[in-house]
């Protein structure tokens, strides 16, 4: 009888509960409600689900008292999964998922574009300041703007070369923030354009032939790798799906690359970054920053697109809707649903959308540049 | 922090992100200028000698009028017309035109829809 009250009484101390009961385990118990709270806004509010899921599962499971899961924990499953973003191999995997299912062509019938999809950048570098003004390490900051580029496999890929232990706030807060584009961005959008603006409807975009669909992609690459060498990753796999897609001879890789490879990088990619998150790095006033310097780069990012929207606006007297600017911050296609919908709720017969889709890929060619250069500056201030 | 760190890192930033997407639109311009030809509408061709009422006449009597539902409007005709013509290269004739089965409030036409749906399937 002894024997077995031993036992139990060794499975008792030794187990979760036990190491819940001090000081440290409240943080982990915050940490597992957090977690918790994440998982209801995905499951429930579908808030980005596809990744806030794995991430607040992979928090869960980093946040248990003596498991030791984490991404940083040597020796466990999350530990070797997690190479894969260490080593920077799963948001290049999950861009050439993306490229295949992009089309590129409102934006090669109308390569303006491109100057929105520029514009909405800005948001990145207003934010990097703030981030140094608040104290944060130049790398830090620059891991934290990127955040304004509205594109998770960016901002994430930016943040494990530059800052890897941010990587669990910034993924939160870059993809919830990205789940809440329809709600952050109408009233800037509305606040910086007059009713007029927004009645504008915008002329027929050109057919695209194939063979420039074929090209832009080769012609892409070479560009921007030749410019900003550090993004030749995310820009090579991007446009290596989307090619893959466009070509046409390759259809069972296209469709692999768009399907089972990008599902399986996605869920490999949420559960390890979530599991970065734990209580001693995520409960920190630096998350709280991180949240409310989110919210600030998108904000910015969304109001430069629509500024220079304004300016093409009146450069081609009223032929530009300025509310496809707003679409220049990446998060495909949500904010050029976004620009759709205010556009016809002011007049119902107006159809921005695929107008709005050509800033809206080329805010993903934008992003990825902007992370380069970043990359490129920032990483010798690594420690 | 040092402001002129900063500073250097926003202008070096900005200013290559526009750099390299302003090149992109101008080689986009000069590959659509190569690339794109519109199609010019084809023009119409001369008749070798010139239709007679009577033949124009006789052309009218082999493409009898369909039988139309009252309260379609001639703009509709002409439009569903025109698509049968393109569609079958002028060899279609259209028996009757008539509405379809009264669509339940607050869905769209089956023409909106189809449009909607070619418009927005790659996205």
């Amino acid at each position: 009888m002894d024997i077995f009250l031993n036992t139990l009484q060794g499975i008792a101390q030794s187990s979760g509960f036990a190491a819940l009961g001090s000081v440290e385990g409240l943080k982990y118990l915050a940490m597992i409600i957090i977690a918790c709270v994440l998982l209801y806004l995905a499951i429930v509010k579908q808030f980005e689900p596809l990744l806030l899921l794995p991430i607040a599962f992979g928090m869960l499971l980093a946040n248990i008292p003596v498991a030791n899961l984490n991404s940083h924990a040597e020796g466990s499953l999350l530990y070797y999964l997690y190479q894969g973003v260490k080593l920077g191999i799963y948001p290049p995997l999950i861009f050439m998922g993306v490229g295949a299912m992009t089309d590129f062509g409102p934006l090669i019938a109308n390569p303006k574009s491109f100057i929105l999809g520029a514009a909405a950048q800005i948001g990145i570098f207003m934010t990097f300041f703030g981030a140094l003004a608040l104290g944060f390490t130049g790398p830090e900051a620059g891991a934290i703007g990127i955040i304004g580029g509205a594109d998770g496999p960016t901002a994430i890929y930016t943040t494990g070369k530059l800052a890897p232990h941010l990587l669990g706030p910034i993924a939160v807060a870059a993809y919830s923030y990205m789940a809440l584009v329809p709600v952050i961005q109408p009233p800037i959008m509305k606040l910086l354009t007059t009713k007029k603006e927004r009645c504008i409807v915008m002329e027929q975009l050109r057919p695209v032939s194939k063979r420039e669909k074929i090209i832009f992609p080769v012609v892409v690459t070479i560009i921007v790798s030749l410019i900003v060498p550090d993004s030749t990753a995310l820009i090579g796999m991007l446009m290596l799906g989307n090619l893959m897609k466009e070509c046409g001879v390759v259809e069972r890789i296209a469709k692999t690359a768009t399907n089972e490879l990008m599902n399986i990088v996605t869920i490999l990619l949420g559960i390890t970054v979530g599991a970065t998150a734990t209580a001693d790095t995520f409960l920190t006033a630096q998350t709280l920053f991180i949240i409310v310097l989110g919210v600030i780069a998108f904000s910015f990012g969304t109001a430069s697109g629509l500024v220079f929207g304004k300016i093409m606006c009146w450069a081609t007297k009223g032929k530009v809707n300025p509310l496809i600017g707003s679409a220049g911050v990446s998060a495909v296609p949500m904010a050029a649903r976004v620009a759709q919908r205010v556009g016809q709720k002011e007049n119902p017969t107006n159809f921005l959308l695929m107008h709005a889709m050509g800033p809206n890929v080329a805010g993903v060619i934008g992003s990825a540049v902007a992370a380069g250069v970043l990359i490129n500056i920032l990483t010798p201030y690594v420690k | 922090m040092d402001v002129s760190f900063a500073l250097a890192v926003i202008f070096t930033g900005i200013v290559i992100v526009f750099l390299v997407l302003v090149l992109l639109i101008a080689i986009m311009m000069i590959m659509g200028k190569l690339l794109y030809k519109p199609q010019q509408p084809a023009a119409p061709q001369k008749p070798d000698t010139p239709a007679s009422p009577h033949r124009a006449a006789a052309g009218m009597k082999a493409a009898p009028m369909p039988i139309v539902e009252s309260g379609i409007e001639e703009e509709t005709i002409a439009v569903i017309s025109a698509a049968i013509a393109a569609l079958t290269g002028g060899a279609g004739r259209i028996a009757s035109i008539r509405k379809a089965a009264g669509r339940s409030h607050g869905k769209r036409r089956a023409w909106a829809s189809a449009g909607l749906r070619e418009n927005t399937q790659p996205f």
